[in-house]
């Protein structure tokens, strides 16, 4: 079902409750993330924030509540369908969930070319990518082959690399170095002012003041989450 | 009893699941285009390179070992009840029509079966299996169909290899071992005894038998939860599934294939 009041919304969640035996629980939490918008969602350890954020995307359904994704609500979404709006979509785990089995530039190589780009097209772009957020040197390592700090930029910049309409990164900033946290920061905003829209969990939501939009508070797994 | 009938509910589950994930794997690989085909081939003709290619020094010491002993018995036992003419028939019938395909079956399970519920158990565990969805990339597209297709063609690659050593080493050994058989008269009987559909029966059963081993193993791999040392458990019940689903497309197979008019006469 299309979103009825909210088309403009790229993600838009009215009163939605999650659970997951590992993940936690989130209670009706309802937000918005429009376009150019950067949205943080914050909360202690445990906190359900990447439940939330794995909910956004899909992977895992709410339990009450509403949850659209693109305009579209998730609930009535078979699988072929959700498949298709992952493609306007890009998501980061907070674990590194690269492939094992490829170097850096051909996991993000990947995706880019299962949208259609051709190999060249897809090398420049995720060089340049890799380049501006100084990862270019572990480029032709493997996941077993890099620390898990840079592995875990790594798996960022596999979303970043995408052109997508809205993006779901589960703390992006986590351990990084000013440095390395600047250099997000300027591929954020240049993403922003293309117009793509975020949703971002925060482990660190001090670092990050000034550029949110909106901050989306959960207070723990039992007690409800609400939008401030 | 309701143990048995809750096994047997099971394995239904599994075989449902199993076709399940081949249909929508093949339907949403068919709809790619472009670049998205390319890098599922590339993926699949490395999954061919790993059951296919490296499998053959087991394969081909197996089928000149069982080339060797069926031949050589059947070289023997044959003449001595009068039934020589009969060797070629038996041959085709027993290594080309039933032991060579299931043979190769077995170890295609045994070694690349484990790898792939293994390899994809570890990955759905780590996330790297929903990593691919988040960034759109279709895991039955990318992860699931390259395998079915990669091991469906290995097997039938390998059973043609097997079939190949088996008789060059049988007829080979045969007649170094006794002055009365030729080489070559020896192929002679065999290509006189096989039709194109002994070959057709065995390209059949192997490529069968290949796209279960990857359907199972992959669909037990994708169904691994919570931890890594999970993976293991999941990998030992797909290589089972898979051994059983090869005895059964072995005996329906040939069941439905074997003309039974001519076991009378």
């Amino acid at each position: 079902m299309n979103d009825p009041n909210h088309s403009a919304a790229l993600s838009r969640m009215e009163r939605a409750s999650f659970a997951h035996p590992r993940r936690g629980r989130v209670e009706a939490v309802s937000l918005q993330v429009h376009a150019g918008e950067l949205v943080g969602v914050c909360g202690a350890v445990g906190a359900g924030k990447s439940l939330l954020l794995r909910g956004a995307a899909g992977f895992d359904p709410a339990k009450a509540g509403t949850v659209w994704l693109l305009g579209q609500d998730l609930a009535g979404l078979d699988h072929d369908r959700l498949m298709q709006l992952r493609q306007r979509v890009a998501f980061a785990s907070l674990s590194a969930s690269i492939l094992a089995n490829l170097s850096v530039r051909e996991n993000l190589e990947v995706p880019l070319r299962m949208r259609g780009m051709n190999r060249e097209q897809a090398r420049a772009r995720v060089d340049e990518l890799l380049g501006r957020l100084d990862l270019l040197e572990v480029a032709g390592r493997r996941s077993h082959e890099i620390p898990l700090r840079v592995l875990c930029r790594a798996n960022v910049a596999r979303a970043l690399v995408l052109p997508a309409e809205l993006y779901l990164l589960d703390e992006p900033s986590r351990g990084l170095s000013d440095r390395c946290f600047s250099l997000l920061g300027d591929e954020i905003r240049r993403l922003r002012e293309a117009g793509a829209g975020f949703l971002i969990s925060l482990g660190d939501p001090e670092r990050w003041r000034g550029e949110l939009d909106r901050e989306v508070l959960l207070h723990g797994g039992d007690t409800p989450g609400a939008a401030t | 009893m309701v143990e048995l009938l809750r096994y047997f509910l099971t394995v239904w589950r599994s075989l449902v699941d199993t076709l399940a994930l081949l249909i929508a794997a093949g339907r949403r690989t068919f709809l790619l285009t472009g670049s998205a085909r390319r890098v599922v081939r590339q993926v699949t003709v490395r999954q061919i390179l790993f059951t296919g290619v490296e499998g053959i020094p087991l394969i081909a010491l197996l089928g000149a070992v069982v080339g060797v002993v069926v031949v050589l018995q059947s070289a023997q036992r044959l003449p001595a009840v009068g039934q020589a003419e009969f060797m070629g028939k038996l041959l085709v019938l027993l290594v080309l029509r039933e032991l060579g395909p299931i043979l190769v079956a077995f170890v295609v399970a045994a070694r690349s079966g484990t790898a792939i519920a293994t390899e994809l158990g570890i990955m759905t565990v780590r996330g790297e299996i929903d990593g691919l969805a988040g960034v759109g990339v279709d895991p039955l597209s990318y992860i699931v169909w390259p395998r079915v297709v990669g091991v469906a063609v290995a097997v039938v690659s390998l059973t043609v290899v097997f079939n190949v050593v088996a008789f060059v080493a049988g007829f080979g050994f045969a007649a170094s071992s006794q002055p009365t058989l030729s080489f070559l008269s020896l192929f002679e009987t065999l290509f006189r005894a096989m039709t194109l559909q002994d070959l057709g029966v065995s390209l059949l059963k192997s490529s069968a038998m290949g796209v279960a081993i990857a359907g199972i193993c992959a669909q037990h791999g994708l169904s691994a939860r919570e931890a890594t040392t999970n993976v293991p458990v999941y990998s030992l019940r797909a290589v089972v599934a898979a051994v059983i689903a090869c005895i059964v497309i072995e005996l329906t197979l040939t069941v439905l294939l074997t003309d039974v008019t001519t076991l009378t006469t």
